[in-house]
C-alpha cells in the first residue's frame, strides 16, 4: 500500500468546498487500503506581496520522506499547494489564485495596472505554469477549471467531478414555501441579488440562508440590502448547520439559489438535484452551468434580481413544474454517478502515477 | 526591440471586447472589428486579444488579453491597438491600457462605467510619469487613483498615441492636452479616424405621399438629449406622423413623461411597432438598420457624449434625411449633407421647420448626398486603409513606448521582490537568510523556466 499525501492550503476560519473535497478524498483513498494524510498550510491573501513567498514555502518543503518512509505520491489541490516538489506529484486542480486570471479585471480582484501588480501576476502566472506542468497527472474539478488552465497555462488536464460529500443521504420531501441558498456568504456568491428578488416575489416565500460571513462586512452590507427592500422578515441566515439539518433543509425547500459569479463546480448544483429540487443560477455562473439544463432541471436567468424573482414567481405558481424540474435533476445525479459510484474513477486516476516510475524532473 | 518581422508584416496586437449580446448585438468594438480585420488581415500580422479563450475571429488568432504578455515575449508585437468604449463589458480593455502602451481608438472619450474594481486604486499618473522620468519611485500602495469616470483622463493620458471617431472629441482632446499634464502622449498625437459603415443593402424605398411622415429619433431624455425640444415639433405638425423613438432602458419612464407632457402619450402602443408612437429601448445596430428602410427622417439631436455613435453615419449611409444639432460630429456630417439645428429657444421652431419641409418634398437630395459622402469616407476598406497607415506612422513610437515598458516592468519587479523582502525581514523569527534560501531560490527558478 502506498503512501500518499493531499495536500492543503487552509484560510483559517472558513470552510467550503475545498475542505469538504479534501476530507472526502481523504476517507475514500483511505478506504483502499492506502497511508494518507493531509498536510496543511495556512493561506493569507493579503498582502499581496506575500503570495509568492507563500507558493515559495511550499516549494521548499521536503515532502520526499518522513521519519526514513518515502512518500510516494503527493496530490496538490490548489494554489499554491501545487508548488510543492515531488517525483510523483498528482494535482486534482480546484482552481488557481482566481485573481490573477478570470476575475482579473473584474468587481473581484484587486489587481490591476500597477506594475507591480502586473509583474507579480507575470510571475504567478509562469510559476503556475512551471508547477502545474511537473505533475505527472493532471485533473480538474469541472470543465471550467479545466479549460482555465487550458487558456492561461496552456496545460490540458481531465475533469473529475467530485461526488457529493453525503452520498445517498440526500431525500425529497414535500415543497414548503422557502428558497434555499447555502455557500459562504461573500460578495462573489451573489446572495444579495436574491434578497434583492425576494422582494418582487410572493410573499409567502422566504429565503433561508445557510453558510458563514467569509468577507469582511459582509453580513452588514446583506442586512443594509434587506432592509433597503423591505424583506428583513422573509430573510433568515442560519449560520453553518449541521449534515442532517441540512438535507433536511434541501429536501423540503421549493428551490435552490445558487448563482456565484463564475463558480469553479458547485456542490450547491449537485446537493440540490440529490434532493429533487429545481436550481435558479445564473448565465456567468460558470460551473453550474454544467449541470443545469434551463427549463429541464433549473433555471439559468440573467445575474439580475428581477430575472431571478420572475423564476422564483414561476417555481411557485406551477409547483408541479418545479416537482418535475427536481426529479430530473435527481435523474441526472443517479445517471452520472455523482453518488458515490464516481469515487472509484476518480481514485483510480489520482491515485495512476503509482502504476509509473517516479518522475525526477520535478524536484525531491 | 525590433519585430521578430521587421521587413514583413507589422506585427499587431488588437484589444477588442468581442462581445456579443444575447440578441446578437455587437459591442461598438466588435462592430468595427468586424467590419475591418478583413480589410487588414492581409497586409498585417494581427492576433485579437478579448476576454474570450482561445480560438480564430475572421480568420485571425484569438487570445485571452491576459495571455498577450506572453504573445508579446515570445514575438514582440509592433504595436498595441485598443478600442476605448463606455460599458461593462469593455472594462478588460481599460485596464490593459494601462499596461502595455499603445494606440486607442476612442469611441467614448467620456466614461459613464466606473471600470473594475483593479484599477480603482491605479497609480495611472505615476507610471506615466516614470516613462517621463525613469528615476521616479513607485507610489505608495492603496492611494486614491483619481477619477475614472467623466472625460477619459486616465486612459487618453495612458496612451501613446490617440485616434477619434468624430472630430468633436478630437478638438476637445487638443484643447485638454494644451492644458499640459502628465502624459504618455507627449506629443499630443492624435488624429481622427472614422467609423466604419457597411454599405447599406436596403435604402429608404420612395414612399406615397399620403403615407405618413414616419420619422425615427435616438437620443436621451435629458437637457442634451434635445428630444423635450423635438417633440413639440412633432404636435405642430399638420401632416400625419409616426414616431419611433430609441431610448435607454433607465429613460423609459422619462420619455413616457415627456410624450404624456406633449399630450402624445395616448399614441404610444408599447407593443405595436407600427403604432403612431413606439419607444425601443436598448442601442441596436441591427434594429436601427432596420428601422432606416421605413423611415422618412432621422433625428440625432443628442451630444456625441450620449453614445450616439455610429447611429448618425447608419442613417446617412441609408440615404435617410437626418436631423443633427449644428456642431461637426465627423467630417462628412456638413451642412450641405445633412439638416441642422442651431442651439437656442427656438430649437423646436427650427425642428418644425425642417421636419415640414422632409414632409413636402422628403429630402431625397440631401439624403443622396450624404449617403454618397458615407460610401467615399466611411467604407470599410477606406477606413481600413487609413488605419493601416497610422499604424506604419506611429509604429516607432509605439516600439520605442514598449521598450520603456519593459524595462518599467523590469524596475517593478525588483521593486516587488524587496517589498517581499521586507515583509519576510519585518516578521522575526523568520528573517535573513530565509529569503535567500527560500523565495530567491523560487524566483529565480521562474525565471530560467520563464526564459527556457
Amino acid at each position: 500500500m502506498a503512501r500518499i499525501l493531499i495536500l492543503g492550503a487552509k484560510v483559517p476560519f472558513t470552510h467550503g468546498g475545498q475542505e469538504v473535497l479534501i476530507s472526502s478524498l481523504l476517507g475514500r483513498i483511505r478506504s483502499l487500503g492506502h497511508s494518507v494524510d493531509v498536510i496543511e498550510l495556512p493561506f493569507n491573501p493579503l498582502p499581496k506581496e506575500n503570495l509568492l513567498t507563500q507558493a515559495a514555502m511550499w516549494r521548499s518543503l521536503d515532502l520526499s520522506n518522513f521519519a526514513g518512509q518515502p512518500i510516494d505520491l503527493v496530490i496538490a489541490t490548489k494554489y499554491p499547494t501545487y508548488f510543492a516538489r515531488h517525483r510523483r506529484k498528482s494535482v486534482w486542480l480546484v482552481h488557481q489564485l482566481r485573481s490573477l486570471y478570470d476575475l482579473y479585471g473584474g468587481q473581484f480582484s484587486d489587481f490591476g495596472d500597477d506594475p507591480r501588480d502586473e509583474a507579480l501576476r507575470r510571475l504567478i502566472t509562469d510559476g503556475d505554469t512551471l508547477a502545474l506542468g511537473e505533475c505527472v497527472y493532471r485533473a480538474a474539478i469541472s470543465k471550467n477549471v479545466s479549460e482555465r488552465l487550458l487558456a492561461f497555462n496552456n496545460l490540458s488536464s481531465e475533469t473529475l467531478y467530485p461526488p457529493l460529500p453525503l452520498g445517498d443521504l440526500y431525500r425529497s420531501q414535500d415543497p414548503e414555501n422557502y428558497i434555499l441558498s447555502v455557500g459562504r456568504l461573500c460578495r462573489i456568491k451573489r446572495v444579495d441579488l436574491m434578497i434583492e428578488a425576494l422582494s418582487s416575489m410572493r410573499s409567502e416565500l422566504h429565503l433561508k440562508i445557510v453558510g458563514k460571513p467569509d468577507e469582511p462586512g459582509i453580513m452588514e452590507y446583506l442586512t443594509n440590502t434587506m432592509k433597503k427592500f423591505g424583506v428583513e422578515d422573509r430573510v433568515h441566515f442560519l449560520g453553518r448547520v449541521s449534515d442532517e439539518e441540512l438535507v433536511e433543509l434541501y429536501s423540503r425547500a421549493l428551490g435552490v439559489y445558487y448563482a456565484p459569479f463564475d463558480e469553479d463546480y458547485g456542490y450547491v448544483t449537485l446537493e440540490a438535484m440529490a434532493s429533487s429540487r429545481p436550481v435558479i443560477t445564473a448565465t456567468d455562473s460558470g460551473g453550474t452551468l454544467e449541470f443545469v439544463i434551463d427549463g429541464k432541471n433549473g433555471r439559468i436567468v440573467k445575474p439580475e434580481a428581477a430575472a431571478i424573482g420572475n423564476a422564483f414567481n414561476e417555481l411557485y405558481n406551477e409547483k408541479s413544474r418545479a416537482i418535475e424540474m427536481g426529479k430530473n435533476g435527481r435523474a441526472l445525479i443517479e445517471s452520472s454517478g455523482m453518488i458515490s459510484a464516481g469515487w472509484d474513477e476518480l481514485t483510480s486516476k489520482l491515485l495512476s502515477p503509482l502504476e509509473h516510475a517516479p518522475s525526477f524532473s520535478g524536484g525531491l | 526591440m525590433k519585430s521578430s518581422l521587421p521587413e514583413e508584416k507589422l506585427r499587431i496586437a488588437w484589444f477588442s471586447d468581442l462581445s456579443q449580446g444575447e440578441q446578437g448585438e455587437p459591442s461598438l468594438s466588435r462592430y468595427c472589428t468586424d467590419l475591418l480585420i478583413p480589410h487588414l488581415r492581409d497586409t498585417f500580422s494581427i492576433e485579437l486579444f478579448s476576454s474570450l479563450y482561445q480560438g480564430e475571429h475572421l480568420g485571425v488568432p484569438r487570445f485571452h488579453y491576459l495571455t498577450a504578455y506572453h504573445r508579446d515575449r515570445s514575438a514582440p508585437f509592433d504595436l498595441f491597438f485598443y478600442q476605448l468604449e463606455d460599458s461593462r463589458l469593455g472594462r478588460a480593455v481599460r485596464t490593459q491600457i494601462g499596461i502595455m502602451p499603445g494606440i486607442t481608438w476612442v469611441h467614448d472619450p467620456f466614461l459613464f462605467d466606473p471600470g473594475a474594481e483593479g484599477i480603482h486604486n491605479s497609480p495611472w499618473r505615476r507610471t506615466v510619469a516614470q516613462y517621463n522620468d525613469e528615476e521616479l519611485p513607485f507610489v505608495k500602495r492603496d492611494q486614491p487613483g483619481g477619477q475614472l469616470q467623466g472625460w477619459a483622463d486616465r486612459e487618453l493620458r495612458s496612451s501613446a498615441v490617440t485616434l477619434f471617431s468624430n472630430n468633436r472629441s478630437l478638438a476637445q482632446f487638443r484643447t485638454i492636452s494644451a492644458m499640459g499634464g502628465e502624459t504618455l502622449n507627449e506629443k499630443g498625437l492624435a488624429e481622427y479616424l472614422p467609423m466604419p459603415v457597411a454599405a447599406s443593402a436596403e435604402t429608404s424605398p420612395p414612399r406615397g405621399d399620403n403615407e405618413p411622415l414616419s420619422i425615427v429619433a435616438i437620443g436621451g431624455t435629458g437637457i442634451e438629449g434635445r428630444m423635450r425640444r423635438a417633440l413639440p415639433a412633432l404636435t405642430r405638425l399638420s401632416k400625419s406622423w409616426r414616431l419611433t423613438w430609441i431610448v435607454d432602458s433607465h429613460e423609459r419612464e422619462d420619455a413616457q413623461h415627456l410624450l404624456g407632457q406633449n399630450h402624445i402619450h395616448h399614441r404610444l402602443n408599447e407593443t405595436d411597432e407600427d403604432a403612431p408612437v413606439t419607444l425601443l429601448t436598448g442601442r441596436s445596430i441591427f434594429k436601427w438598420r432596420e428601422l432606416l428602410t421605413r423611415s422618412d427622417v432621422a433625428l440625432h439631436l443628442g451630444k456625441p457624449q450620449e453614445r450616439l455613435l455610429p447611429f448618425l453615419e447608419l442613417s446617412m449611409a441609408a440615404g435617410t434625411p437626418v436631423i443633427v444639432m449644428k456642431r461637426a460630429l465627423f467630417d462628412e456630417a456638413l451642412n450641405d449633407r445633412v439638416l441642422s439645428i442651431t442651439s437656442g429657444t427656438d430649437e423646436s421652431s427650427q425642428c418644425f421647420t425642417l421636419l415640414a419641409r422632409i414632409a413636402e418634398d422628403r429630402g431625397h437630395a440631401i439624403g443622396e448626398k450624404a449617403r454618397q459622402a458615407i460610401q467615399r469616407a466611411h467604407a470599410p476598406h477606406a477606413v481600413a486603409l487609413q488605419l493601416g497607415e497610422l499604424w506604419n506612422r506611429f509604429a516607432p513610437i509605439i516600439r520605442k513606448k514598449s521598450e520603456q515598458q519593459r524595462g518599467l516592468y523590469a524596475k517593478a519587479e525588483a521593486a516587488l521582490e524587496a517589498e517581499m523582502k521586507r515583509l519576510i525581514d519585518s516578521e522575526p523569527p523568520i528573517a535573513g537568510d530565509i529569503f535567500n534560501t527560500i523565495v530567491s531560490t523560487t524566483l529565480a527558478e521562474i525565471r530560467r523556466f520563464r526564459s527556457a
